[in-house]
């Protein structure tokens, strides 16, 4: 196996946020991509990430593998890589190779883990309920509203997208009209979230490339919050919390 | 004039925090501790109430409580340790002693005694120790009279809300009482602390459920 990308900032960015809800992931490298699918330790958040096989500049596999690994560890050695990032495995060894092909040639390997995760699956709810917009307009709405509260209620109601919170006698309501969102499929759905989580996930609004939130809701369901750029998809479900009003 | 303050139910998930204060003379200390008080963990509830009846009937005392809302409401704003500091204040506020002996609520005497400070108007001695409640018998009467305080609340709220156990998260009967509680009206009764762990874990469903 022997991966090759340019892009480093963007796998960076995108296990940063990874590593925010799990710390051991595996790592399933195939011949149409790379994958990564985790449940955070509390069992309350999905993620589900995809990196096609077109976003490297040079992916050579023999077999697919399955690569469990600490993600800190990785992250921060993806911090130092410069220029050129490599991937491969050392021969005969469990231990993931990472190099750096800049000026100064870097090496770092790191261990490969035991992996306990038998395979998940992702909720196959049928959403009513989608709305496109910028993941910019998503992380100010979630950084607005959690100033307020541990929690969020995210409705779609008419035509607009709200995100609200409350504690105490403070209340919070962002509205973001129809016209404002790429695309919008209405039925009006309500669902309340850990905000906790969200502002977590929202962070993927930082990178460039995934500059669109899609999101998904229900009534007392489940969120799905998909992020898509070229060649490379983020999918986080996240269950609701129960809250009577 | 001494006294000696001390809380009860600072850790459970349902009730009320309570802290209480009890106050007297220096020659009356060995009356005090001749009635056989001593940490009210080490008692029986009978013992308890028994000395409580003593303690409140010839020493002068004040309770200070705090609901399972309004712990949620100040917590949205303070630590506990600052919440306690204030209610210890106001306890000794109320009673005006020369000296007052604390059993301290945070790891640091230091800051438990500069938090209480803060509060208070007036300049009484604080002595804030770890394990006060076990050295000072007016300290070790001030937490009989706040843990008896609570069990009654406690079983107050038990005619209210039904059998929830001792409210403590390590009790099988409390987890048991908020989970079916709260599967069955999709929120807590007004006795439970909200921001506590244990209820924000139930409030909070797995996704294992939608797979």
């Amino acid at each position: 196996m022997q991966l090759k990308s340019t892009q480093i900032e963007q796998l960076t960015k995108v296990f940063e946020t990874i590593v925010n809800l799990v710390d051991e992931v595996t790592l399933k490298v195939e011949p149409e991509g790379i994958s990564i699918r985790a449940m955070d330790p509390a069992h309350v958040a999905l993620v589900d990430f995809e990196m096609k096989k077109e976003a490297f500049d040079e992916y050579k596999l023999e077999e697919p593998v399955e690569l469990t690994v600490d993600l800190k560890t990785v992250v921060n050695v993806l911090k130092r890589v410069e220029q050129e990032l490599v991937i491969k495995l050392k021969e005969g060894e469990n231990v993931l190779v990472i190099l750096s092909e800049g000026a100064v040639k870097k090496r770092f390997n790191i261990p490969l883990i035991e992996s306990a995760e038998e395979s998940l699956k992702i909720p196959g709810i049928e959403f009513e309920t989608v709305v496109e917009l910028d993941s910019s307009l998503f992380k100010n709405a979630i950084a607005d509203t959690s100033i307020i509260g541990d929690y969020a209620t995210v409705k779609v109601e008419g035509d607009a997208l709200f995100f609200s919170s409350k504690s105490d006698e403070n209340v919070v309501e962002i509205r973001i009209d129809k016209e404002n969102c790429i695309s919008f499929k209405k039925n009006d759905a309500k669902s309340h979230f850990s905000l906790e989580y969200l502002k977590d996930m929202a962070k993927v609004a930082d990178i460039k490339t995934l500059n669109k939130a899609k999101l998904s809701l229900g009534n007392d369901l489940p969120l799905r919050l998909e992020f898509e750029g070229d060649y490379t998809r983020l999918l986080f479900f996240l269950a609701p919390r129960v809250e009577a009003d | 004039m001494i006294c000696g303050v001390d809380e009860a139910g600072r850790g459970p998930v349902i009730g009320p925090l309570v802290v209480a204060g009890v106050m007297a003379c220096e020659d009356e200390i060995d009356a005090l501790s001749k009635l056989g008080v001593k940490d009210s963990k080490m008692l029986s509830p009978a013992r308890r109430e028994a000395l409580y009846k003593e303690i409140t009937k010839r020493f002068k005392s004040h309770v200070v409580y705090l609901r399972a809302c309004d712990l949620d409401r100040l917590m949205a704003a303070k630590s506990l340790n600052e919440i306690e500091a204030e209610c210890y204040a106001t306890v000794i506020e109320t009673l005006r002693p020369k000296t007052s002996f604390v059993d301290a609520a945070d790891v640091s005497c230091r800051n438990f005694e500069l938090m209480i400070l803060k509060y208070l108007e007036s300049r009484p001695k604080l002595v804030v120790e770890h394990k006060a409640d076990e050295r000072y018998p007016v300290v070790s009467a001030a937490s009989i009279v706040a843990k008896v305080e609570r069990d009654r609340e406690i079983q107050r709220l038990h005619k209210i809300h039904g059998n929830f156990g001792s409210g403590y998260s390590s009790d099988a009967r409390t987890q048991e009482y908020l989970k079916q509680f709260f599967q069955e009206n999709g929120s807590f009764p007004s006795c439970v602390r909200r921001r506590w762990k244990t209820a924000i874990r139930i409030a909070q469903p797995k996704i294992d459920e939608y797979l």
